[in-house]
């Protein structure tokens, strides 16, 4: 690398521009004589006439480059204090565009949305206690996670409710907030996207009654049988490949197509109806781990036999790349 | 009519131009602007406005090392130059016709 050597000439000019531009702050400066720097000493070379004829006075030219690269003016160079603490910095942006009237009225909007936030937390902080406590999601009630029986689930829950609305009433007013409060109400904005992902997913799949009617050839009084061997679960798929799950088959009388009701089957999980009967017509049959109730593989399924069925998901469209077309001429 | 007004208002559109053509560092992106008829363009309008197309992102700048002087800073067109480009050629072609239409207009009642 060789050392540039600058005409003394040139130095001085663009010692000149740099002056002019005393009043911009260092890194905007630098960029622009960068940029000047880099062109006059390579055209020096091409010329022969004195720079300030060619360019004209430096203060020209600076204010040129100041117009053009949209920057106010040469003012009076400001007295330079000492620079602000990024504290104390970061509270006047927050303190200038807090009195935005734009910011104030989304201010307002936020509070009087809050109650939202406060039913939304609630909920976040349930699932949060109850999946970091191990517990699955139920597979009756998707949307929330197994904690004990159903009535312990709910009732943490509506306690859940009734603290978070209390406690955002009772802090509401109060100028500046708790950092305890804000910290509580971060966690719970973060964990509040994947709860908002499973959500989407829960809605997304099909409902755990879908009815779909099958036919299956058997033995009268036997059972279900496929081509003679008896049926002991079934394992439904969507079109696009999706295992189904809790899927209830009748056949054509619309009677259940039970497997085994009543087997003193103490580890089957059996689906219980709002009315309390138990549901010995959902499909696959899962099976707890032995001494609790729970399905450590609830995905499980036989490896499927032949070519497969499966419609993928239409994926989104391609779009071809198309070169973007030199300019038309006129 | 002023040519240096002119200039002024379409210097973006015909420095974007340029380097939509090709990468270019400041004085080459000058020198291409001047080659194409646009002698009386002032160098520091053209630095300038590169720095600023580049600090509102429609243009990107890169650094290529020189054995002759110092590094040059290229600049390439982005996206929202590209459109910014597709906007202005617009907004010249209707305006340049329009006026095109009342000079040639005006020459006739003249003549």
């Amino acid at each position: 690398v060789t050392a540039t050597v600058v005409p003394s000439e040139v130095a001085a000019y663009l010692a000149a521009i740099r002056d002019a531009l005393g009043d911009l702050g260092p890194e905007e400066r630098d960029d622009l004589m960068a940029e000047v720097e880099a062109s006059l000493i390579e055209t020096a070379g091409e010329d022969e006439r004195p720079i300030a004829t060619r360019l004209g006075p430096p203060d020209e030219f600076a204010a040129e480059l100041r117009a053009s690269a949209g920057l106010p003016p040469a003012g009076p160079a400001p007295p330079s204090p000492a620079p602000p603490s990024l504290v104390a910095s970061l509270r006047a942006v927050i303190a200038q565009v807090g009195s935005d009237p734009r910011v104030r009225r989304i201010g307002r909007l936020a509070t009087d949305l809050a109650p939202i936030w406060w039913l939304a937390r609630a909920y976040v902080a349930f699932v949060l206690i109850g999946r970091l406590g191990g517990a699955d999601w139920s597979f009756s009630h998707p949307a929330i996670p197994r904690i004990g029986h159903g009535h312990l689930a709910a009732f943490l829950l509506v306690a859940a409710v009734v603290g978070s609305i209390a406690l955002g009433l009772r802090e509401r007013d109060r100028h500046p907030p708790r950092r305890a409060l804000l910290l509580v109400n971060l966690i719970l904005a973060v964990a509040a996207v994947p709860a908002a992902v499973h959500l989407l997913q829960v809605a997304g799949a099909p409902a755990p009654v879908d009815v779909v009617p099958i036919a299956v050839a058997g033995p009268a009084g036997s059972g279900l049988a496929n081509g003679g061997v008896p049926v002991r679960n079934i394992y439904p798929y969507s079109r696009d490949g999706r295992l189904l799950h809790d899927v209830l088959l009748y056949d054509g009388d619309g009677l259940p197509l039970a497997v085994a009701p009543g087997a003193a089957d103490p580890l089957r999980r059996v689906l219980t109806a709002p009315g309390g009967q138990q549901v010995f017509n959902s499909f696959p049959i899962r099976y707890f781990d032995p001494g609790t109730t729970r399905v450590s593989h609830p995905n499980a399924a036989p490896s499927l036999v032949g070519p497969s069925p499966f419609v993928p998901a239409p994926a989104a469209p391609r779009r071809p790349a198309v070169r973007r077309a030199a300019a038309p001429r006129h | 009519v002023d040519r240096s007004q002119l200039l002024k208002g379409t210097l973006d559109a015909a420095v974007l131009a340029v380097v939509a053509e090709q990468d270019g560092y400041g004085y080459d992106v000058l020198r291409r602007l001047r080659a194409a008829g646009l002698t009386d363009l002032g160098d520091a309008s053209v630095y300038g406005t590169l720095r600023r197309l580049f600090r509102d992102g429609a243009l990107t700048s890169y650094v290529v090392p020189s054995d002759e002087g110092p590094h040059r800073r290229y600049y390439g067109i982005t996206e929202r130059g590209r459109t910014q480009l597709l906007e202005a050629r617009t907004i010249w072609s209707g305006f340049a016709r329009a006026l095109t239409a009342l000079l040639e207009l005006d020459v006739e009642v003249t003549a």
